[in-house]
């Protein structure tokens, strides 16, 4: 079955970034066992930032390694809007056949943004077959939230993200 | 083999200045020398080609998708104004990026700017999302732009295998835009 991934990313001084390249790299190595899998990217700080359309697995893997030389972005982060940014790419090269549509979202959720994180994710919800995924480089999780949304962020660690993504993907 | 053309076209505020005989200002002489290729490209010449357009100022957002009307070329030419403070090319790469998505053929953007680069998305972070997308920038600046401004623009081409020009002249503007169309199109 085809499967197309979003990865919104926070790229800010809030970030763990080495922890964000290992969940790259490993969503890489997951993805790569179904060929139908195609990958995209949206990086952000103060404003989202489209780095790759969902597309082949090489020119992800490609971009990793770009990635990791793109300098810091803007603070305050603003996740809602990237995460609009990557619903807007799915449903924009949205193909006729029928897939699973997975956002990974991995966020500081250091302040509250100014666009809700709640209306952002009410718009996932609201398109058909994406499930979206938080997870956290902080060490706990945002106290601005609901519980409800807070609980279900991961906080990422190192040695988890095989765990999580076996699961998920 | 269908070429698809978006012209990238700053309306900050300096653009509405004049430059040598660049009158009655510089987005004028850009919005003649746009149509002059466009008439070239579309009605002359029939050649296989799609134009779009997009403009970007402090912010940046999309005027046409490419289409082969030139009826609508003319139409978003008209619709060209001054806009505002502020210069954000790398929102307007984006932004030129995401329309041609869905688009089949080879893909370019043209930027024609007199720079003075100073807010959004870094020119050429946005390059990486053009060249991820197999899309080439070509951009002609206007007149004596700022170092730090050019080193963004060698950037940017550099990273999509594109091309720069500068400009100083109307003659030069418009046998420049001449001469992209005509090695895009071969």
């Amino acid at each position: 079955m085809m499967i197309d991934i979003v990865l919104v990313l926070e790229w800010t001084r809030s970030s763990d970034l080495e922890l964000i390249l290992e969940f790259m790299n490993a969503v890489y190595t997951y993805a790569s066992k179904n060929k139908l899998a195609r990958i995209g990217i949206v990086l952000f700080g103060k404003e989202p930032i489209p780095l790759l359309d969902l597309g082949e697995l090489d020119m992800f893997s490609d971009t990793i390694n770009v990635v990791r030389n793109i300098p810091l972005f803007q603070h305050p982060a603003e996740p809602s809007l990237a995460i609009i940014e990557a619903v807007d790419m799915l449903e924009d090269l949205r193909e006729p056949i029928s897939s699973r549509r997975i956002m990974f979202v991995i966020a500081s959720f250091s302040s509250r943004p100014k666009i809700p994180l709640e209306d952002a994710l009410l718009y996932t919800r609201s398109i058909d077959d994406l499930k979206c995924y938080l997870f956290t480089t902080s060490n706990r999780r945002p106290r601005w939230l609901s519980d409800d949304i807070s609980k279900e962020i991961v906080i990422l660690r190192k040695g988890t993200i095989s765990k999580y993504l076996r699961k998920i993907i | 083999m269908v070429y698809n053309i978006v012209f990238l076209i700053d309306t900050s505020l300096s653009m509405r200045k004049s430059y040598n005989d660049l009158t009655p200002n510089k987005l004028s002489a850009v919005r003649d020398a746009v149509d002059y290729v466009a008439i070239k490209m579309l009605k002359e010449k029939n050649m296989p080609v799609k134009l779009g357009m997009t403009v970007f100022f402090g912010k940046a957002y999309p005027l046409l998708c490419p289409t082969r009307d030139y009826a609508l070329v003319l139409d978003a030419l008209s619709r060209l104004r001054i806009m505002g403070e502020g210069s954000a090319p790398g929102d307007g790469v984006i932004v030129s990026v995401k329309i041609l998505r869905r688009v089949h053929g080879s893909k370019y953007v043209i930027m024609i700017t007199d720079g003075g680069f100073n807010m959004g998305i870094p020119l050429d972070v946005a390059a990486i999302y053009a060249k991820n997308s197999s899309v080439r920038l070509v951009i002609v600046s206007i007149g004596k732009i700022k170092d730090s401004d050019a080193f963004l623009i060698e950037e940017a081409v550099k990273t999509t295998n594109g091309i720069s020009y500068s400009v100083d002249t109307k003659a030069e503007l418009f046998s420049k835009l001449r001469k992209i169309v005509e090695d895009i199109t071969g």
